[in-house]
């Protein structure tokens, strides 16, 4: 399932949510993953986690810690992803570091992702300068390629990405790692208005939207929001409650409604 | 005395990056898009200020009044006698600091007041960088944090406490395997939100590009420099030019001066953190190069005697000499090196960091062993002097005390 569908929902002007869940942070992560889509998610990201994570901040830092701690492997995860596939009934788009691409091998990689079902990878630390050999298999296997786009980056290599992005575009809210903040930055609503003015596809905001206000406020500029570390911190917060899939449902329903 | 440093890179020519900032497959910018503008920033201002007569000479002036810089080579009689090989060193010990670490941050501190910046962040594993940069900061004020992993803190309290005294701040790092590593993507963490007021001192030549390069080249001095006084003191280059490897800044910088020679180069790695020796290529900290790595792509930690070779990869330019067969990489396990950490300090009178003892201990086993050969000419960076590693090495010997005392 390719991320068109999102597209979609744009040119409909429906709102986007996608919700962020470590693989690996508690042995039930597929059902979180279950639970946000049936608490309105119109995709899920899931992060495959890494030793050395440089753009996340501390809260999925400790996820990624307790994933690998307990022994989380890309193979594992992409069992666990194709356990969902027939189920979640929405897109998932895999975000990781590339050096776990290149282990695996760029072609082998792709062609499991995508055999399991995923929609699209994020890869933060893949700038368009060294995307070519990822763009190539991805493209051959049928999954989208999310770039990012910073409050910093330049209006004419905005235009590039843009270009580049596909399913949608991933702006950053702000200079900084993920992680929870109080308010929407301004460099957030700077930086999707000049995406805004060089793209049609869906523009997304990811890092620092932490609040259903914040989303709601957000989506006053772009097409939807990605919602990461506040839903990672109330999962590792409730970790041994079994009702844990049911906060991520309402979790996710909350911002749902807020966006709407 | 006055020197001028600048006849030591007339004839300079350096290895230069691609327009990717690679060096063959290796190198390049592997960030997250929130720091490819600064690390562009970075670019256009070392490009344009290193090759501006004006900020080289305030570079290479600082380097010489203050960092004590030429330093000089010291022909080691007693120990070539023994080993049958003609040993030279070249002295970065000498220099303010006690390191060629001195180098690199002088040039990146005047870089960071051309840009503007008011703050430096640096990352540091035994502390060597982290003291080397707040010495800088403290030189130009400007105010400086160095992030250092909670172990490495721990096992170097004085290295702490000298930082501290600099006036720099020193922030523990607890994430991940809490050393060097960790403390990389910690101040790159830093780096994408501090980036409008803020340089990123980073200590070796590894990194997305402009570092690997800018590093190699503000530590271009001292292979440099070697070249020449070498020629003036034997009418000849070396057979052999030995550093240790550890992100690769003084070997780096050794290379830079024989690249075009027919001398012989060789990097001695730490056998438990030997990137080149056992590791397989992968992208972190923002480089391709070579890993100790796990099958699925997780980063090893290192280990070894000597906190300051502790890093799982290796600087990208490195892995391309490798590959290219220009320079050789090997690899010294911790007890040759406190043999050779003792060798030095008894048979020249000079107590070598065990960082560079990695390189000794390489030279006594290849000249033993006849890799070698008799009467060559072999010049060794001793990196630094190692009155920082005097306490571990005493709690190591003391387990090998005889009844009288002695070592």
């Amino acid at each position: 399932m390719r991320l068109s569908e999102l597209t979609a929902k744009k040119t409909s002007n429906q709102k986007i949510l996608v919700p962020y869940i470590t693989a690996g942070i508690t042995d039930n992560w597929g059902d979180l993953v279950l639970a946000a889509a049936d608490g309105g998610a119109d995709a899920v990201e899931i992060g495959l986690p890494f030793s050395d994570p440089m753009i996340d901040g501390n809260i999925i830092q400790l996820a990624y810690k307790k994933s690998l701690d307990a022994g989380y492997n890309t193979q594992l995860i992409l069992d666990g992803i194709n356990s969902l596939k027939d189920r979640v009934g929405i897109p998932l788009i895999v975000m990781t570091y590339y050096n776990l691409l290149f282990a695996r091998g760029l072609a082998k990689v792709a062609f499991d992702l995508s055999t399991v079902g995923v929609a699209g990878t994020i890869v933060p630390d893949l700038t368009i300068e060294e995307l070519d050999p990822w763009s190539k298999e991805s493209q051959a296997n049928n999954l989208d390629n999310v770039l990012l786009v910073a409050p910093s980056t330049p209006r004419a290599r905005t235009a590039q990405i843009a270009n580049l992005s596909t399913g949608f575009i991933y702006a950053l809210g702000v200079m900084g790692t993920t992680g929870i903040r109080d308010s929407l930055s301004q460099d957030a609503i700077a930086n999707v208005t000049k995406i805004k003015e060089l793209t049609d596809k869906p523009v997304l905001i990811g890092v620092g939207v932490s609040t259903p206000q914040q989303a709601q406020q957000a989506v006053q500029y772009c097409d939807g929001v990605i919602v990461g570390s506040a839903l990672v911190k109330l999962i590792l917060d409730k970790l041994d409650k079994p009702e844990l899939p049911k906060f991520v449902q309402s979790f996710v329903t909350d911002f749902k409604t807020a966006i709407a | 005395m006055s020197e001028d440093l600048s006849k030591y890179l007339e004839s300079y020519t350096p290895l230069l990056p691609d327009d990717k900032g690679k060096f063959g497959q290796f190198g390049g910018r592997f960030v997250p898009e929130s720091l490819v503008n600064a690390c562009e920033q970075l670019q256009i201002a070392f490009d344009k200020f290193w090759s501006d007569p004006e900020f080289r000479n305030e570079y290479l002036n600082l380097l010489h009044s203050y960092g004590g810089r030429p330093t000089p080579i010291t022909f080691c009689g007693n120990l070539s006698e023994l080993l049958g090989i003609k040993l030279y060193l070249k002295r970065e010990d000498l220099t303010h600091t006690g390191s060629h670490k001195i180098n690199n941050v002088v040039g990146q501190a005047l870089l960071a007041k051309r840009m503007g910046k008011t703050h430096l962040i640096a990352e540091t594993g035994a502390g060597q960088h982290g003291v080397a940069t707040a010495t800088a900061a403290a030189l130009f004020g400007l105010k400086c944090k160095v992030y250092m992993g909670q172990v490495d803190a721990k096992r170097q309290e004085l290295n702490v406490f000298r930082m501290k005294l600099l006036g720099s701040e020193v922030q523990e790092v607890i994430s991940g395997s809490m050393t060097l590593k960790d403390a990389v993507n910690e101040a790159m963490r830093e780096w994408v939100s501090r980036v409008d007021t803020t340089h990123y001192c980073l200590g070796s030549v590894m990194g997305p590009h402009p570092f690997p390069y800018m590093v190699r080249e503000f530590q271009s001095i001292l292979g440099n420099e070697a070249k020449i006084q070498f020629k003036e003191l034997t009418g000849d280059d070396p057979d052999y030019v030995v550093a240790c490897v550890g992100g690769g800044s003084n070997a780096a910088g050794t290379f830079a001066g024989f690249i075009n020679t027919d001398s012989k180069l060789v990097g001695v790695e730490a056998a438990g953190g030997a990137a080149l020796s056992y590791g397989r290529t992968g992208v972190v900290h923002g480089m391709t190069s070579k890993l100790l790595q796990d099958e699925t792509g997780q980063i090893n930690e290192a280990h070894s005697i000597s906190a300051g070779l502790d890093y799982p990869g290796v600087g990208p330019e490195h892995a391309y000499l490798q590959d290219i067969d220009r320079a050789s990489y090997v690899a010294a396990n911790d007890e040759e090196v406190l043999e050779a950490f003792l060798m030095l300090s008894r048979m020249e009178g000079i107590i070598p960091a065990l960082e560079s003892a990695h390189g000794l201990a390489w030279i006594i086993r290849a000249a033993k062993a006849g890799e070698i050969p008799k009467d060559k000419t072999v010049l060794l960076t001793l990196s630094g002097r190692g009155d920082k590693d005097v306490q571990q090495v005493l709690s190591i010997l003391q387990l090998r005390k005889d009844e009288k005392g002695n070592f």
